[in-house]
């Protein structure tokens, strides 16, 4: 299991350095820096949009969210007590519990419910909105 | 002994006698007074989720246990820091003697429960207790207050304590 998990890594650290190259031919300074600042290479042809959620006072503020796929969602903690950010249906995906001043990005695949698995009454909401009349 | 403390401090933790009628009941507390009550009412329930982790095997039981450890030593935290940027000396009162008896008899009671009946008790407590928490943090702590700091801390506690009420409310359906 650690091996296969290992080649996935090596497969996919291998792709990065040649698609990191492709990409950026003259200057490569840094290239490691790069690939783990922008992950969501992926899209480079639109801008990136970073939406910043706050935690504070037991809620998620704003608690909806509305955004673009590919676009990123912060969630900053700035309350006393430790919170999480998880996905509802499934747990698909899960912050590790974040104290205070941490903070925590998922790039946006698709909309969901989400709450915090600490205190699970604690509940946010992203919608996801269509890219047509671009 | 026992009369007067009825008369001071119960009126105001017990959930359903609690009402503003009770002026001229109202335990007179200093900021040293209530900055003890605070720090009492957060360890009790942070007693009462050790008790948990020790006897209880069920995950939401054991979670719902971990989050009230970690939270209220979150609050007593912050109030022990402002008590030191302020200066003051945390005291015992008749408020804080009142809720540690109280404390202690809910704690003999769990000891001597297992399984199922105990996870319903130590839910049903929860319920109750941040009910009266709830009660005795707004309707005295923070009008007794003199301190603006000491007060702002209190008053940012009261989302915290009704998020772990509507939590407990929450696993407590799954008990009945
Ligand atoms: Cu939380």
């Amino acid at each position: 299991m650690k091996n296969l998990i290992l080649q996935i890594f090596i497969i996919f650290f291998l792709y990065s350095c040649t698609h990191t190259s492709k990409n950026d031919s003259a200057s490569n300074e840094e290239p490691y820096a790069v690939e783990e600042d922008i992950p969501a290479q992926l899209s480079p042809q639109k801008e990136e949009t970073v939406h910043v959620v706050e935690i504070r006072q037991m809620q998620f503020v704003p608690d909806t969210i509305k955004v673009h796929k590919g676009d990123r969602i912060l969630w900053v903690n700035k309350d006393i007590m430790n919170h999480d950010v998880t996905e509802t249906s499934k747990k698909t995906w899960s912050s590790a519990p974040l104290k205070t001043g941490s903070s925590w990005t998922l790039v946006v695949t698709e909309g969901a419910d989400y709450y915090c698995s600490l205190h699970q009454v604690m509940k946010g909401k992203i919608i996801l909105q269509s890219d047509q009349n671009e | 002994m026992k009369k007067i403390t009825m008369f001071t401090a119960a009126l105001w933790l017990s959930t359903g006698l609690f009402a503003p009628v009770l002026g001229q009941d109202n335990p007179k507390l200093s900021d040293e007074e209530v900055a003890h009550v605070a720090v009492v009412a957060n360890q009790i329930d942070i007693d009462y989720a050790e008790i948990a982790k020790q006897k209880s095997k069920d995950a939401d039981i054991l979670k719902f246990a971990e989050t009230m450890a970690n939270d209220h030593k979150a609050v007593i935290n912050q109030a022990s820091d402002l008590v030191k940027k302020l200066g003051v000396t945390p005291k015992e009162n008749s408020v804080s003697k009142k809720l540690l008896t109280d404390a202690d008899q809910t704690k003999k009671a769990l000891q001597g429960k297992t399984g199922k009946s105990f996870n319903k008790a130590y839910i049903d407590n929860e319920v109750a207790y941040h009910k009266a928490v709830i009660n005795a943090v707004e309707g005295l702590l923070i009008p007794e207050s003199e301190n603006g700091e000491l007060k702002a801390l209190l008053q940012n506690v009261v989302p915290a304590l009704k998020t772990h009420l509507a939590h407990a409310e929450m696993v407590q359906k799954m008990y009945k």
